[in-house]
């Protein structure tokens, strides 16, 4: 049992906190990387990811409905015992960790790339560890409350991209499925991969308010993150001819540099200082998630000392291996290839577990 | 270390109990005049204004002494409503030993503790021979400056009341505008020495008992000397002291606080302030003004947009100003960038330096401004202003552009309706600046960020600061960024925890149908 | 714990304050407003580049200067050298290109650092100088504006007006590399003064094939920016037969309103067929015919279509000799006829010469001014 009070989240929190999960780093590069699979076609593999992670989420809205006054550690424990959950939770606090410290690198090196290129990297590091620590170390709810407030302030990024369908061709879109359905399915690897971040619903269930909302409140935020994706990747196909789009490696900015406004140009750099924001929604959630499963293995609610230690973990990091490109390839691939097992396999197999275990309850009761 | 550590060991000197010498707590008055009266002497040693008056009481015979401090009590009174009835007047029809003074309120003590209280609160004491008690006359009256307009908060068609330095003056004026037996005053005595009278007012059937609590509980914490102005009052009961926001709303305005208690918030009133508190406030509440409710909806709704916009360009536009100049200029329109960059020439500084030569001297002019007496004060405006900024371009020490933001913030920073918040907000320019001059717009956004983080986790009384943007309560909008009719805002607003959220109805009276 | 957060934030930004040398305030930079790049005779690259000069009193408005360089970012090793600031390329207006640089064909690889550097704008203007680029470089507008200014302006407002080419460096880069469209710059040429003479059209490996000059420009805008079209002012004459005199009698000259333009496409036998019906709706606005407007609008009508007609006619017979497709008509085959079109894609220019193009163009007179007949 878990105390609530004073922490909960109201439906709205609960849908954008997901969301900002989602939305991250990856859609930088998305229109390229499913240009790259598909050409053209490749906004319906967006579509079919978030039909496939959809379902996911509501699995996982499923399992945590058998044990609602918990988050994912608490039911491990009912499930599997004391020493069972405590190892499930360490290693989802480092998978959740891992995350963190991915998106923050990546964050601060796309922040390096574009905006600032003289700061070094662990000095931005160091300057958004800072607000990054006043936010993690409350509960959820002010986290939550944070994801809405950013949400409402950078929305209008979004309205720049439709404003840069009038600058393109519409026709690169055409023919549908040229190619056949074979490459959209190519690049489901990635499309589904972009909707992790649902995950966290096994820790934001038991601090819901009116849980019969969160089946549909999970709904709500995959849909809105694959509007967000489609406007994007729309914008990008749209603006550029199908044959250069896989010649750039942030579309979704050289979109932006394509605008001219009459009194502000050069459009991307004021986009990116707001962008960092939407970055910052993706990093602290999992910051939070990972160094809170780290307190609750201990026992402790207070997880500000965890999350100064993990802070600092990822300064001395980026000072012993400073980032650069092809490590951060590298190291893309391999959370990928994690985010598989964790974000859609563990789902799935909780869920088969909780049911049979469920069936076998009654069968013993019969 | 040790440095530190030696300063503490000064301060802890013996503290002297404050209430001393007022004869020990629950002592009685003797039966003797004369005796209460040497005690009363004793107590009140070099005390000159203190007035003995040793009379006869016609009706009984018995001796009796009144005693009072002479520059707190209405000398009319005293000596045509106490001294005279006993003096004179003889009642053939009541032998009763009932007092016969006509004053408004009698009380009796028989402490020491209660008799020199007050007697330091203007009161009169009566001692009579034979007597277990001493009889308390409201005779009191202070000093007092009559009703003004208030000189911080004014407003355009706003009643042109003040609050006094009195507290019961204030209570009476809010009286004047919520008569209904259901808004209750909490009394408390808050500091050793001084005394002071604070007073909570609220609607009972309105406001929040638990938040009610909540301040009780505050207030019964504060030990201090004595409490002059409520703003130092708030300096110990406000939830967050190290945060530059102000978490509760002063005000001075009459009206204002009226609506504060009609939207089921609590007012302190603390007596000696010419000013009360209101709590709990949003972030909102500061900008809000009378004139917002004088004016029509469309133009308060601009206005107060204007004032939501002059928040982010009074802490934003040097700093944004800075980032441009320093690491950004690809940002700035071509002809503007020409102008900019002959401008910028001949200055020898670097932008944030600058930035901040003019910012403080601007800072300094307006401090200045307050402290001078209103005549040279209007001198120096003129002189600050054309002089110094058009010297110092032409000088070339700053550049044209310069001033030209510096002047723009400064204004945006005073449509701030309230005092407290334009102060935080011009104190929160610097480090917006310096954080531009580091990182350029990367950190200005950390720098938005971590406001945005502040702002969100602060509470004023347990209520979240920036309600109602987050947690989001739309029904609350109507009231925020633009003002909808009155007629269509039928609720309180949430954030006030109120626990009956229906106004009276407001609805406006449907057109006569001819 | 709490004790320990405000000493190490002060000092982590302390640590900070070392970052004050990333600055780079503006008025110690040399902001490049434009870049050209030419051949000289011995076909050396020389670049050049022209930047404003902040302090008041100097002796020229701007710098100029010019080097013999391998590439772009060698030649900054030059500028940097000669100049006083530090060179920025973030402001870049204008990108001049001598003809004879386009003229070899395979120059647009010299152009890799102005898209791989994100530093720089993605929204210059490319030119094509008929002529030498220090010509155009050296020219000081009258008027006393920044060459850059005036030539930006310049390009803009005729582009505005339908009459040549904006050619910012990203359509350039689409253009390029799509393979149904080949790409189209704006021209200009230094006579008295610097003017734009129309639209230089290269073809899909960046070579100079030919130039419109300004009236087709027009058409050719016309139908390329199919879903934008400001409103224009278009003057074409109609010769009719020859007269006498110094006077023009047979000019008539309208302004478009609305265009808009269809294109069907399909493919049959081996071959493409563009079916292109252009509508729109004019406003005559200066007439030397000698006769009653109103009474003869039917005629007038059919005059401005047929004239319209043979002006793309000869427009496309132009395009498909060069086999270059600077209409796109690649675009709409490939969205349409997928399969054919990717037989055929990597030689677009020449299944293009080889296609069936018709035109029809249908011409919807709102007004004809306030005056009906001018002639004795």
């Amino acid at each position: 049992m878990m105390n609530v009070q004073g922490k909960q989240i109201s439906i709205v929190q609960y849908i954008l906190l997901i969301h900002g999960v989602q939305v991250g780093v990856g859609v930088l590069t998305l229109p390229r990387d499913v240009a790259e699979k598909a050409g053209t076609d490749g906004w319906i593999g967006i579509i079919i990811g978030w039909f496939i992670a959809t379902i996911t989420s509501l699995i996982i809205i499923q399992i945590m409905k058998k044990y609602p006054n918990g988050t994912i550690l608490d039911l491990l424990k009912h499930y599997f015992g004391k020493w069972a959950a405590k190892v499930g939770g360490g290693i989802l606090a480092v998978y959740f960790g891992l995350l963190a410290l991915y998106s923050f690198i990546t964050e601060a090196m796309f922040i390096q790339a574009w905006v600032l290129p003289r700061v070094s990297i662990f000095l931005l590091l160091i300057l958004l560890s800072i607000p990054s620590y006043l936010l993690v170390r409350n509960n959820i709810q002010i986290i939550g409350r944070y994801s809405v407030v950013v949400f409402l302030m950078t929305i209008w990024i979004l309205v720049l991209y439709v404003y840069s369908f009038k600058e393109g061709q519409i026709l690169n879109l055409l023919p549908l499925l040229k190619e056949g359905w074979q490459p959209v399915v190519k690049t489901l690897k990635i499309s589904i991969i972009i909707y992790v971040g649902f995950d966290i619903a096994f820790y934001l269930y038991p601090f819901l308010e009116k849980k019969e909302n969160a089946s549909i409140g999970v709904v709500i935020a995959n849909t809105i993150t694959m509007i967000a994706y489609l406007i994007i990747t729309l914008g990008a196909f749209v603006v550029f001819s199908p044959d250069e789009i896989t010649k750039f490696n942030e579309p979704t900015i050289t979109v932006l540099k394509v605008i001219e406004l009459t009194f502000i140009e050069r459009l991307e750099i004021v986009v990116f200082a707001f962008y960092i924001f939407v970055m910052s929604t993706k990093v602290l959630p999992l910051m939070f998630v990972s160094v809170f499963s780290t307190s609750w293995i201990f026992g402790k609610v207070d997880h500000s000392k965890p999350l100064f230690w993990f802070l600092v973990i990822s300064v001395i990091y980026v000072l012993l291996f400073p980032p650069s490109v092809r490590m951060d390839l590298i190291l893309a691939k391999e959370i990928h290839r994690i985010s598989y097992l964790f974000s859609y396999v563990f789902p799935i197999c909780l869920w088969g577990y909780v049911l049979i275990h469920g069936l076998m309850k009654r069968r013993s009761l019969n | 270390m040790s440095f530190f550590k030696k300063d503490k060991k000064e301060l802890q000197q013996q503290q002297t109990d404050p209430n001393e010498n007022s004869g020990p707590q629950t002592e009685l008055i003797s039966l003797d005049v004369i005796n209460n009266v040497n005690e009363i002497q004793n107590i009140f040693s070099k005390t000159p204004d203190l007035v003995v008056t040793n009379l006869v009481i016609k009706q009984t015979n018995a001796k009796a002494a009144l005693v009072y401090l002479g520059e707190l009590t209405d000398s009319t009174v005293v000596s045509e409503h106490v001294l005279r009835p006993l003096l004179f007047h003889i009642d053939d029809f009541n032998e009763d030993s009932t007092l016969k003074v006509s004053v408004t309120q009698i009380k009796e003590v028989n402490t020491w503790s209660k008799v020199t209280d007050e007697i330091l609160k203007g009161k009169s004491v009566l001692f009579m021979d034979g007597s277990q008690v001493a009889f308390l006359l409201d005779t009191g009256k202070w000093p007092e400056r009559s009703i003004e307009d208030t000189p911080i908060e004014s407003s355009i068609y706003g009643e042109h009341i003040g609050f006094t330095e009195s507290g019961s003056t204030n209570i009476a004026l809010i009286r004047k505008h919520i008569k209904n037996q259901r808004l209750k005053i909490n009394d408390y005595s808050i500091g050793e020495r001084g005394k002071t009278k604070v007073s909570l007012l609220y609607l009972d059937d309105v406001a929040n008992p638990d938040l009610i609590k909540e301040l009780e509980n505050r207030l019964q914490k504060v030990k201090v000397d004595s409490i002059t102005n409520c703003i130092i009052l708030e300096e110990y009961i406000e939830d967050n002291p190290y945060s530059p926001f102000p978490q509760l709303l002063v005000t001075e305005r009459t009206d204002f606080a009226t609506l504060e208690i009609l939207a089921g918030r609590i007012v302190i009133v603390v007596d000696g302030a010419p000013n009360v508190l209101v709590a709990p406030s949003t972030f909102f509440s500061f900008f809000k003004s009378i004139d917002d409710y004088t004016s029509r909806w469309l133009v308060a709704s601009f206005i107060r947009l204007l004032r939501y916009i002059g928040f982010f360009t009074a802490i934003f536009l040097p700093a944004t100003y800075i980032a441009i100049i320093a690491f950004h200029f690809e940002v700035i329109p071509l002809k503007l960038l020409m102008s900019i960059g002959v401008s910028r020439e001949r200055v020898p500084f670097p932008p944030f330096i600058e930035a901040l030569i003019m910012e403080i001297a601007l800072e300094m002019l307006r401090e200045a401004g307050i402290r001078l007496p209103a005549k040279i004060g209007q001198t120096i405006g003129i002189v600050g202003g054309i002089v110094i900024g058009q010297a110092a371009v032409q000088a070339g020490i700053v550049s044209n552009i310069m001033v030209i933001v510096v002047a723009i913030t400064a204004v945006a920073s005073f449509i701030i309706p309230n005092y407290q918040m334009g102060a935080s907000i011009r104190l929160i320019r610097f480090p917006m600046m310096i954080m531009a001059s580091l990182f350029g717009f990367v950190g200005l956004s950390v720098g938005l960020m971590t406001l945005l983080i502040h702002l969100i986790e602060l509470k004023s009384l347990g209520v979240s600061y920036t309600s109602p943007v987050s947690p989001l309560r739309i029904q609350d909008w109507k009231d925020l960024f633009i003002r909808f009719p009155q007629w269509s805002i039928t609720k309180r607003p949430v954030s006030s925890l109120a626990i009956q959220l229906r106004r009276a109805d407001s609805i406006r009276p449907k057109e006569d149908k001819q | 714990m709490k004790r320990c957060v405000l000493p190490l934030l002060c000092v982590s930004l302390l640590m900070m304050l070392t970052s004050c040398g990333y600055q780079v305030p503006l008025e110690d930079t040399t902001i490049v407003f434009v870049l050209g790049i030419d051949l000289d005779e011995d076909n050396n690259l020389i670049f050049y580049e022209s930047s404003p000069v902040f302090s008041k009193g100097a002796k020229s408005q701007r710098d100029i200067y010019h080097t013999k360089a391998d590439t772009i970012r060698d030649s900054r090793k030059f500028f940097d050298a000669v100049t006083g600031g530090e060179v920025s390329a973030a402001k870049i207006q204008i990108l001049l290109l001598g003809k004879r640089v386009v003229e070899h064909g395979d120059w647009f690889p010299i152009l890799d650092t102005m898209y791989r550097n994100s530093n720089f704008s993605i929204n210059t203007r490319v030119v094509i100088v008929d002529g030498q680029v220090s010509d155009v470089v050296n020219y000081n507008p009258e008027s006393n504006a920044l060459l850059a200014v005036y030539l930006k302006n310049d390009i803009d407002k005729n582009h505005k007006r339908t009459r040549t080419e904006k050619g910012t460096l990203q359509q350039l880069h689409s253009e390029f590399f799509d393979k149904g469209v080949t790409p189209a710059l704006a021209n200009v040429k230094k006579g008295k003064k610097v003017e734009v003479t129309g639209t230089a059209l290269l073809n899909n490996r960046g070579k100079y094939v030919d130039s419109l000059d300004l009236s087709e420009s027009t058409l050719y805008l016309f139908l390329k920016h199919n879903r934008k079209h400001q409103i224009s002012y278009t003057t074409i004459t109609i010769p009719a037969e020859k007269e006498e005199g110094i006077f023009h009698k047979n000019d008539l000259s309208f302004e478009v309103k609305t265009v808009k333009s269809k294109v069907k496409t399909s493919h049959d036998e081996d071959r493409f067929k563009f079916d292109v019906k252009i509508s729109m709706s004019v406003a005559i606005l200066e007439s030397l015919l000698p006769v009653d407007m109103i009474s003869h609008e039917k005629e007038i009508k059919k005059t401005i279509e047929d004239r319209l007609k043979t002006g793309y006619e000869e427009l496309f017979k132009k395009v498909q000799g060069h086999k270059i497709d600077p209409f796109g008509f690649g675009i709409y085959a490939r969205a349409y006829q997928y399969e054919e079109f990717k037989k055929v894609e990597d030689n677009w220019g020449q299944a293009l010469s080889e296609a069936d193009i018709n035109v029809t163009v249908e011409v919807d007179i709102k007004s004809m001014g306030t005056v009906n007949d001018t002639s004795k």
